[in-house]
């Protein structure tokens, strides 16, 4: 079981500006982009296991084209 | 055989390539730097990998080398438990020793022919800077310094400036919730001589500023076998991604459209890789207001799948191919 | 406006100029705009002039007119202005892909299982990227799951799922086991099916039965696809049946499941022993391109819609796909479907 270590919000760029003067000055000023890691299970494109290319993680993705037309409704 | 040197994880690029190489009925081999670090043995100076055997090895693909950092703290707390300071001394260690395996795996690999050498899989912000100057390319006016007074000056003369990274830009992230990351954004940053004055500390680490280009377009370009590929962004009408593009609007993306540079441009850039000894890369350059192409930087291992589709470029048969008839000139 | 400089399509917003109407076809951001006749013959016919020379050949009273137009064009981001005309080439639109097969239809039957690994196996040799895979009947999830599993192997990217029944109790456990599959369908479903699935984009339910393949054929505009992909292979290529093949439910080897030629039965032969003897028969619909289809030449729509040779409006094998009831002479989508039901 994975534990991850939980930061207080903000943590991050608070601890870099304390660093300010010792850093580069493409640290300065840095933006914060919050992210939900969670995934959403029907909109999420996936990474899957592709042994034929010795890749564990590869993006899966839809077809560029309907691959038949047996889903369309006459409206 | 063909040698690609990839990763295991999230490498869609090397996944195409291998698809064109089944189609010419290519002879390659993926090694992942995962796969080097996990299953390959050195015995007596001989690398033990499955099937791989170097000396059957003609031409290498140098790609990436590993997706994952080289510790993997399963629980988080033990890293606490031993303090930044141990935790870097523990990584400097797993970098040195993954380092000169590296290096061995190199050694034995030297006399190939490489898309991108070894040595030359980081660039040198700075050298290529200069190669890129003495092959009649224009630069963006730099300064490195630690300086404030001397940044001050450079950028009253330039009115606006930005900073990069000399090397990589790093990517910083941590857990504030379960299911919420937060991330730090290093893009390029700009700044004005009154905010040089007036926000900057005394001291700094030593960065690189260079003179903001006002942009009308910036060119990517994908160098392979001295062929220039090249595209235009149209990111100066956006906002978001007016200083660094990769701060990506994914509404509305930029707009990206294939570009022919000017002969003389293309002949100055084909100089430049054969002076800085690329094969391979992908390069950064602007096409200013004032009607100028500037070259910014080169990617040596650079990402080509971002200018090879929106151009219908198909660079990944160009690449697949170029493999192909390297191995045929070596046999 | 600098009127000294040229205006041009961004290379990706192409224009299409059927009978009646003209779009542009914007493959960047997946979207199509319709545009007046004229402003496409001053972008297209006139891409070689400067603003300036384009007013001057329209009259100055029209002026205002145009640069309004060439305005909102801009805004839009579909135009870009140039003095530099000649570094900004048009697209190239040539389509390539690294598979013999791109696309595969499986129709589940009683040969499945005896042909699974020599099926499987030719999957990778081809470079099947996309599968249909259709039940008419329940399936058990071992069946389904032994069937996933086996896909894994291939390199097949995205996976379409045709069910009768969805064997799985957790809906989110299976979708995040199962990344490749794209979209499931879910035939003859309940009230109670609708609703439990209602909150998942990626499946989608319908009333009626779907027993067969003659359901399939229809195309109306939420069939339509702005992308490079699909507009640079139907200049070339048939847009639905271009590197197809299927096998359907009784083991039969076609190139789509709904058009009535076999090219040999599984349970004989293999894919690839078809492929590699009978080509030509295998390809026999796969150049017939949307530019020599009866009235389809003529509408704007031919390169963001996918075709249909298997129900057209005659024997003549460039007539019209039978169910398309759009009229790209008057512009206007009929209300009854001629020949379907």
């Amino acid at each position: 079981m994975k534990t991850k270590k939980l930061n207080k919000k903000g943590a991050l760029k608070e601890s870099i500006e304390h660093l300010e003067n010792q850093l580069p000055l493409f640290f300065k000023n840095p933006e914060i982009k919050e992210q939900s890691a969670k995934i959403d299970v029907s909109n999420f494109l996936g990474l899957d296991e592709f042994p034929v290319y010795n890749s564990k993680r590869s993006a899966c993705r839809p077809c560029y084209k309907p691959i038949s037309k047996i889903h369309f409704i006459n409206e | 055989m063909i040698l690609i040197i990839s990763k295991s994880e999230m490498e869609d690029t090397t996944n195409q390539v291998m698809d064109w190489l089944d189609t010419f009925n290519g002879d390659y081999y993926r090694l992942n730097g995962e796969d080097f670090m996990n299953k390959a043995d050195i015995i007596n100076g001989q690398i033990q990998f499955e099937s791989f055997n170097s000396e059957a090895i003609t031409v290498i693909w140098n790609r990436r080398w590993s997706s994952r950092g080289l510790i993997n703290f399963e629980n988080e707390e033990y890293y606490d438990a031993l303090g930044a300071k141990n935790s870097s001394t523990l990584l400097r260690s797993l970098r040195q020793e993954n380092g000169i395996l590296r290096s061995f795996l190199h050694s034995k690999l030297n006399s190939k022919v490489w898309t991108t050498r070894p040595e030359k899989t980081s660039a040198n912000k700075i050298k290529n800077l200069e190669i890129a100057k003495s092959c009649n390319l224009s630069v963006p006016e730099y300064i490195i310094t630690s300086n404030k007074y001397k940044l001050s000056q450079f950028a009253k003369k330039h009115e606006r400036i930005i900073c990069k990274p000399i090397s990589e830009t790093p990517f910083f992230s941590s857990s504030i919730e379960n299911d919420i990351v937060e991330t730090l954004i290093l893009y390029t940053k700009s700044f004005t001589a009154n905010q040089i004055e007036e926000e900057i500390e005394d001291t700094f680490f030593k960065s690189l500023f260079q003179q903001q280009i006002i942009k009308e377009f910036e060119i990517r370009v994908f160098y392979l076998n001295d062929t220039c590929y090249s595209m235009a962004i149209f990111s100066q009408n956006d906002k978001q991604t007016q200083v660094d593009f990769r701060n990506y609007n994914d509404a509305k993306p930029n707009r990206t459209v294939p570009f022919i540079l000017p002969k003389e441009v293309e002949e100055n850039v084909k100089k430049f890789c054969r002076k800085a000894e690329y094969n391979i890369g992908s390069l950064d350059l602007i096409k200013s207001t004032d009607g100028k192409y500037y070259f910014l930087e080169i990617n040596p291992v650079g990402q080509f799948g971002m200018v090879s589709y929106p151009c219908n470029y198909n660079l990944e048969k160009k690449l697949a191919k170029y493999l192909i008839d390297e191995n045929k000139k070596v046999k | 406006m600098n009127k000294s400089n040229y205006i041009r399509l961004f290379a990706n917003c192409i224009p299409v100029k059927g009978a009646k109407n003209v779009i542009v076809c914007d493959i960047q951001r997946s979207t199509y705009f319709e545009i007046d006749m004229v402003l496409h013959d001053i972008l297209v016919a006139h891409s070689n002039k400067t603003i300036e020379e384009i007013i001057e050949f329209y009259g100055k009273e029209y002026e205002d007119e145009i640069l309004n137009q060439l305005d909102q064009l801009q805004k839009e981001e579909l135009v870009h202005l140039t003095t530099e005309n000649h570094l900004f080439p048009k697209l190239d639109l040539t389509w390539e892909t690294p598979s013999v097969i791109t696309n595969m239809i499986i129709e589940y039957g009683d040969y499945f299982q005896e042909k699974e690994t020599e099926i499987v196996n030719d999957l990778i040799k081809l470079g099947v990227q996309y599968l249909e895979l259709r039940f008419y009947v329940d399936v058990s999830n071992e069946t389904l799951q032994n069937i996933l599993q086996s896909i894994q192997k291939t390199k097949i990217v995205g996976i379409y799922l045709v069910l009768q029944n969805f064997p799985y109790e957790d809906i989110d456990k299976f979708l995040i086991e199962n990344q490749r599959v794209m979209s499931i369908l879910l035939s003859n479903a309940t009230d109670a099916e609708d609703e439990r699935y209602k909150d998942y984009n990626k499946i989608s339910v319908v009333k009626h039965k779907i027993v067969n393949n003659k359901n399939c054929g229809i195309i109306c505009q939420n069939s339509f696809q702005v992308n490079l992909d699909l507009f640079t292979e139907s200049q070339q290529f048939n847009s639905c049946l271009n590197k197809k093949l299927s096998i359907i439910e009784n083991g039969d080897i076609k190139n789509c499941p709904s058009i009535p030629e076999a090219l040999g039965n599984i349970k004989e032969t293999t894919l690839t022993e078809i492929f590699d003897s009978k080509e030509e028969d295998v390809n026999k619909y796969w150049n017939i391109t949307k530019d020599q289809i009866e009235v389809c030449k003529d509408c704007e729509f031919r390169y963001i819609c996918t075709d249909c040779r298997a129900f057209r409006e005659s024997d003549n094998i460039y007539s019209k796909p039978l169910k398309c009831n759009y009229n790209p002479y008057n512009g206007k989508w009929e209300d009854n479907l001629r020949g379907s039901k």
